[in-house]
């Protein structure tokens, strides 16, 4: 198993009752491959701050997880999460913004930014627009989005041990 | 001692002592049911709280597994009522080997000033 990639992928329908059993099965798995704690609790993290985002914004009724463990040894062992969903085009408008606001700056600093916003709103407030950021600066995530042409939003993160 | 259930899942155990109040959560909030629940129950309880006159607020998140972003901005919220507020003194017991309570609750102490913030190991008694 160390020198081959885990892989695992679930489509699912965008309920948020799947996404506490997803986010502890995304934490076993990680850990039973890769043997680290720290970097299964990240994955958990980010995996249910993605699912979160596809199940609030999702327009079809299928949502897809992909997650891609590469067991290298020492310090370059990494998983790679994807999400992907349809969106209509406002809220791909969103998620563009959102991601680009949060890479202008530190991981550290683009969260405090969120925190801040979601503070100003107050507590009536829908949308927390916290998660991204958190998973970058909390996880250590690097995050990626691609826009298929028929509205598909594929968004990934990346996290590797050494930056945890 | 009362309990006020967020869900099956999560809840808070409320604990006066003369006129001192602890809330030491447990569980895991992840869903937008549960912070419902839990913003209806911290506006309503920091509202009681100004009417009893309380002495000080503890409020130890040692036992939450877990909480979704939408938990955390409901919880910056809150916080800012009573630091906006000032009617009460306010501390936050949290456990820094925890990642998720760690990043938290030392971001929006940046951000939020004159609520103390205690790192304990353990869990709520």
């Amino acid at each position: 198993m160390k020198n081959e990639n885990n892989y695992l992928k679930l489509i699912f329908s965008p309920d948020w009752g799947l996404i506490e059993g997803i986010r502890n099965f995304i934490e076993d798995f990680t850990l039973t491959s890769l043997k680290w704690a720290g970097l299964a609790k990240a994955s958990a993290l980010t995996a249910s701050e993605l699912l979160d985002n596809a199940v609030k914004f999702s327009s079809g009724n299928r949502v897809s997880l992909e997650v891609v463990l590469t067991p290298e040894s020492g310090e370059k062992e990494e998983v790679t999460i994807t999400v992907e969903n349809y969106a209509d085009e406002q809220n791909i408008k969103r998620l563009k913004t959102t991601l680009k606001e949060i890479k202008q700056t530190s991981p550290r600093d683009a969260y405090l930014m969120k925190l801040k916003i979601a503070m100003d709103r107050g507590m009536g407030h829908k949308v927390s627009e916290l998660g991204l950021a958190r998973i970058q600066y909390e996880a250590c995530a690097l995050c990626s989005l691609h826009i298929h042409d028929d509205n598909r939003v594929s968004l990934s993160a990346k996290l590797l041990k050494k930056r945890l | 001692m009362e309990t006020f259930m967020i869900t099956e899942k999560a809840f808070i155990n409320i604990i006066e002592d003369t006129n001192n109040i602890t809330l030491a959560w447990r569980g895991t909030i992840d869903s937008d049911y549960a912070n419902a629940v839990m913003r209806d129950f911290l506006m309503d309880f920091h509202e009681k709280c100004k009417q009893k006159n309380i002495s000080k607020l503890t409020s130890d998140f040692r036992g939450v597994k877990f909480m979704f972003s939408s938990g955390i901005k409901t919880l910056i919220g809150w916080f800012k009522l009573f630091a906006d507020d000032k009617k009460y003194p306010v501390t936050i017991i949290y456990n820094n080997k925890i990642r998720w309570q760690d990043v938290t609750f030392e971001s929006i102490h940046m951000i939020i000033k004159g609520i103390e913030l205690i790192a304990k190991e353990g869990s709520p008694e």
